[in-house]
């Protein structure tokens, strides 16, 4: 049975599927376990984000590259939620390493703000 | 894993993503670190460690080699910069947006 939560971390809605791995609610799919990859680039960067900073120390970025298969995925979790993205194309592949840079600042940067960008 | 320098982490990582353009796999994960070197200690027992708060944790891997790096803020700005250059001139197996192409000349850029 699909139950529906209310997850704090992410806020957001979600399916608590067989595994007790959460789903998020816009994948109209039944299968339990289902990792959902993100269909537009600033929804995914917004949701990343925001995941990170609700608890910078349990988020780890992943950044997966296949040349043979000329393919790159990106994926932001904190191991209860995962938000995925992944593209074929050249032209995501500066935002997504401008992500991936902002990112790694805010990580070694003092946390004392959220999510405005500092200018050194 | 091969925790290296910033400077020989960038090389290495060059080097797996020159392995693997036939075949595999390029990883790269980051992560928030707070420089603790030892376990953390069971409950009841005393944490006697001071997180920091300025660092993070990069690895890389192709399926069989694993290296890793530390990078703080003092570094952060100087090894992004080569990280990012490093990154997009190695990711460059992706399509092309090729829109404007239909019906005009095309210009093979592969």
């Amino acid at each position: 049975m699909l139950l529906l939560t209310y997850h704090k971390r992410s806020g957001s809605l979600l399916y608590r599927g067989a595994r007790k791995q959460y789903i998020n609610s816009f994948i109209l799919s039944h299968f339990y376990g289902i990792m959902p990859y993100y269909q537009a680039w600033e929804e995914f960067a917004r949701a990343a984000e925001k995941l990170y900073l609700t608890d910078p120390m349990k988020v780890r970025v992943v950044l997966k590259y296949r040349h043979c298969d000329g393919n790159l995925c990106i994926k932001v979790t904190d191991d209860a939620v995962c938000l995925q993205y992944k593209t074929d194309q050249a032209q995501d592949v500066k935002k997504i390493e401008k992500l991936h840079g902002k990112l790694m600042r805010l990580m070694v940067s003092k946390e004392s703000h959220s999510g405005a960008m500092e200018t050194d | 894993m091969v925790l290296l320098e910033n400077d020989a982490f960038l090389t290495e990582l060059t080097r797996l993503f020159q392995k693997c353009r036939t075949t595999g796999s390029v990883v790269i994960t980051l992560k928030k670190y707070d420089g603790r070197t030892k376990p953390v200690p069971r409950k009841g027992h005393t944490d006697t460690f001071d997180p920091a708060d300025n660092k993070c944790l990069l690895r890389a891997s192709d399926g069989k080699r694993k290296i890793s790096t530390v990078v703080s803020t003092k570094e952060v700005i100087k090894f992004q910069m080569a990280y990012s250059n490093l990154l997009r001139a190695h990711i460059d197996g992706l399509k092309k947006k090729d829109k404007k192409s239909k019906g005009k000349k095309t210009k093979a850029t592969q």
